[in-house]
């Protein structure tokens, strides 16, 4: 009879055991599983938070240049260029005071004339020749001379 | 004891039992009902509650010029309001709001404490000053402070080439124009983003949103040159101060590509308030039909000389008035100059042989011509809300034989300004029909570009017949000593005309349009010019107000294109 009671006992000490570690097990991945989504959760909640704060501040870049982009048109249109242009003593140029060179042999139909070049100054002194180095050691070009390309 | 209430026992465990399985039955089936049979639209409804759709405007592509100047572009107002209840230091909101608005801080804080919350401090202010504004917002003790944006369609150069671009409403919906025509390519697509919620309906970032970007609209760049639309505008203007009329038009095409180069009309309106001047806006160069007077005998000769029935050398003896169909017809002013040339006939703009001309080639032959020069058919250019015109036909009940006669000087035919300088324009681009059009490209937002390619409709007059009606053209504008069209410099072709304005009843004994249509350099022509002053009041005569204009307009225009003068150009040649 007592053989028969430490027999139970200790089975159902394994029985125990085995339920223990299997609830831990359970628990453990549970935690793990959980651990896992909340991380993952916050990581979306961190990606989709800049993802706002980057769309809100591209929103904003294009609102504030689409008006600049207004501004620069109304500044540039012909007709307030054109009284500007009379306030400052300009007259538009008429038939008789342009004066066209013909050209021999200039080659209309052929390939488009070159492009404007960019060279440097023919002559500058020492003081703009460092200025124009260091401009370029600091990244920024020194201001270009635009040379008219001359036709054949 | 025991014994006899173990029988009864096991009947209410199992009547319990059974019960139980019902009551578990009955769940589960309202369980399946509603989570699998209705699982949608209870679903549908949980997100309702906490998942927001949020529509995301597509930009509206721009307007531009073939130049480059911004027309029409979407653009950002925003309103600045406040409750200074909801503010902690007001002086402080004061101060800071003052630089941004423009306004004094004293000013600002005697409103908080003067009038009656929400405080509209600005309406309408630019993104700029909205954008720092907001910026405001974010710092602690600002609720009260609130801002809120609308979009709306700006047009910098307010009247600036307004009947070319019409316009967008309050509404977003876009009427007339390029803005109407070209709808589909400038609205874009809406997109959306949708995601959890919070209590105010604004999205939280608890997850990543589902996002459906929106597709912007296409940039459309116009064939209207900056500069040249400029000169229209003005001269136009000049010459409706001048003349007294009361409307009027021009446009300017390129002959060779059927390209608008510029176009405007009077009277006109500023775009970002088209509501105030409705009427105004609509653009008659395509939507409203006029009888084009003699202008229309350049269409009546081309057609006679291709023909055949009349050549450059070809006498006409002209007694000033015809019979046709039982109606007198008769020269202006009641001239009779006798013998002429083809080419006195265009200088001296004579009705009579005009309606010889139309007689002599038949009814069936003229209204071919007429036709194969596009009017009475639309012009497919692209602008919106473009009419036909009127043109008879021989057996559609309305047309009687003296409007074979009438016809040859452009009265009893109604045309669209934009369809006689595009029949003018096929003479002068060698007898080639072009599909006149505005929109030179068209910029997608995914980067592909659409260019519109000069398309030919036909081949209406031959070529050698082109050259000779030019000549003749040309050598009639020479012809007359104090011709006001002449441009120095330039041989120009092209025709005035006097057109009476049809009323109820008969035609207006006094009111005319006057016009000219002509283009140069005669022997390769850059510009087509149609000029069109309705009921002008200095004069009747379209050689008296429209030459002049042409000539103001074609002047410029050669030295904005850097066009040399004939003596020059030929030289070379």
């Amino acid at each position: 009879m007592t053989g028969r009671i430490s027999k139970t006992r200790e089975l159902n000490s394994q029985v125990s055991t085995g339920t223990w570690r299997g609830l831990l097990l359970l628990v453990g991945l549970i935690a793990l599983l959980g651990s896992v989504y909340l991380g993952q959760n916050g990581q979306a909640t961190m990606t989709g938070r800049r993802a706002q704060d980057l769309q809100e501040q591209l929103d904003r870049i294009e609102r504030e240049n689409a008006q600049l982009e207004v501004e620069i048109a109304k500044l540039t249109l012909p007709s307030r260029v054109a009284e500007r242009g009379k306030a400052l003593g300009f007259r538009p140029a008429t038939i008789t005071q342009t004066v066209f060179i013909v050209v021999k042999n200039y080659p209309v139909d052929s390939k488009p004339a070159a492009p404007p070049v960019t060279a440097a100054p023919a002559s500058s002194s020492g003081l703009t020749a460092l200025w124009n180095d260091l401009l370029t050691w600091i990244g920024l070009s020194p201001a270009a001379q635009t040379v008219e390309a001359t036709g054949p | 004891m025991s014994t006899q209430a173990l029988p009864r026992a096991p009947v209410r465990l199992r009547a319990a039992l059974i019960m139980i399985f019902a009551v578990g039955l009955v769940l589960a089936a309202r369980l399946f009902y509603w989570q699998i049979i209705r699982w949608d639209e209870i679903r549908q409804r949980a997100d309702n509650e906490k998942v927001v759709d949020t529509k995301v405007e597509a930009r509206r592509g721009s307007i531009l010029t073939s130049d480059g100047q911004l027309l029409a572009e979407d653009n950002y107002l925003y309103t600045i309001s406040v409750d200074p209840r909801q503010i902690d230091k007001q002086p402080d909101l004061a101060r800071q709001l003052a630089p941004i608005l423009g306004q004094s801080a004293d000013s600002i804080l005697t409103r908080f404490r003067s009038e009656v919350p929400p405080i509209v401090l600005t309406k309408d202010a630019p993104a700029l000053v909205g954008e720092a504004v907001q910026d405001l917002q974010k710092q602690p003790g600002m609720a009260g402070l609130a801002v809120s944006s609308r979009r709306v369609r700006v047009y910098p150069g307010g009247s600036f080439g307004a009947h070319v671009i019409g316009f967008v409403n309050t509404e977003g919906k876009a009427a007339n124009g390029v803005e109407d025509f070209q709808n589909t390519d400038l609205r874009g697509v809406d997109g959306n983003i949708s995601g959890a919620s919070d209590a105010l309906h604004d999205i939280i970032p608890f997850d990543l949103p589902t996002h459906k970007p929106p597709v912007d609209g296409a940039d459309i760049y116009l064939t209207l040159d900056a500069g040249m639309q400029r000169v229209v505008e003005a001269e136009l203007a000049n010459a409706i101060r001048d003349s007294r009329a009361a409307s009027g038009c021009i446009i300017v095409l390129d002959p060779k590509t059927g390209a608008i180069l510029a176009l405007a009309v009077w009277p006109t309106a500023d775009l970002n308030a088209y509501y105030a001047n409705l009427s105004r806006l609509s653009n008659p160069t395509v939507s409203a039909q006029y009888e084009p007077g003699s202008v229309f005998k350049i269409i009546t000769t081309a057609a006679a000389l291709d023909a055949g029935t009349v050549s450059p050398g070809t006498y006409f003896d002209d007694t000033g008035s015809i019979y046709v169909g039982g109606r007198l017809i008769k020269n202006h002013n009641d001239i009779a100059p006798g013998r002429v040339n083809l080419t006195e006939v265009l200088r001296q703009s004579l009705n009579v042989e005009a309606a010889k001309m139309s007689v002599g080639m038949g009814a069936e032959r003229f209204y071919q011509y007429v036709r194969n020069f596009g009017f009475g058919s639309l012009t497919r250019v692209d602008l919106a809300d473009e009419v036909a015109g009127q043109v008879k036909s021989v057996g559609d009940g309305r047309w009687r034989d003296a409007d074979l006669a009438t016809n040859a000087f452009g009265q009893g035919i109604s045309v669209t300004p934009l369809q006689m300088i595009t029949a003018v324009a096929a003479v002068a681009n060698q007898g080639k029909l072009m599909h006149p059009h505005i929109v030179k490209q068209t910029r997608y937002s995914n980067g592909d570009v659409h260019t519109t390619n000069p398309e030919m409709v036909r081949q209406v007059i031959r070529p050698e017949t082109a050259q000779t009606l030019t000549r003749l053209l040309a050598d009639a504008i020479i012809g007359e000593s104090i011709n006001k069209a002449v441009v120095p410099g330039y041989r120009i072709a092209g025709k005035t005309g006097t057109a009476s304005i049809p009323i109820p009843g008969g035609y207006d004994p006094v009111a005319t349009i006057a016009s000219f249509a002509g283009y140069l350099p005669a022997d390769d022509p850059r510009f087509v010019i149609l000029v069109k002053l309705d009921k002008p009041q200095t004069s009747e005569w379209g050689s008296q107000v429209a030459s002049p204009v042409f000539a103001a307009v074609a002047k410029q225009l050669v030295v904005m294109a850097g066009l040399p003068p004939d003596s020059v150009r030929l030289s070379g040649k």
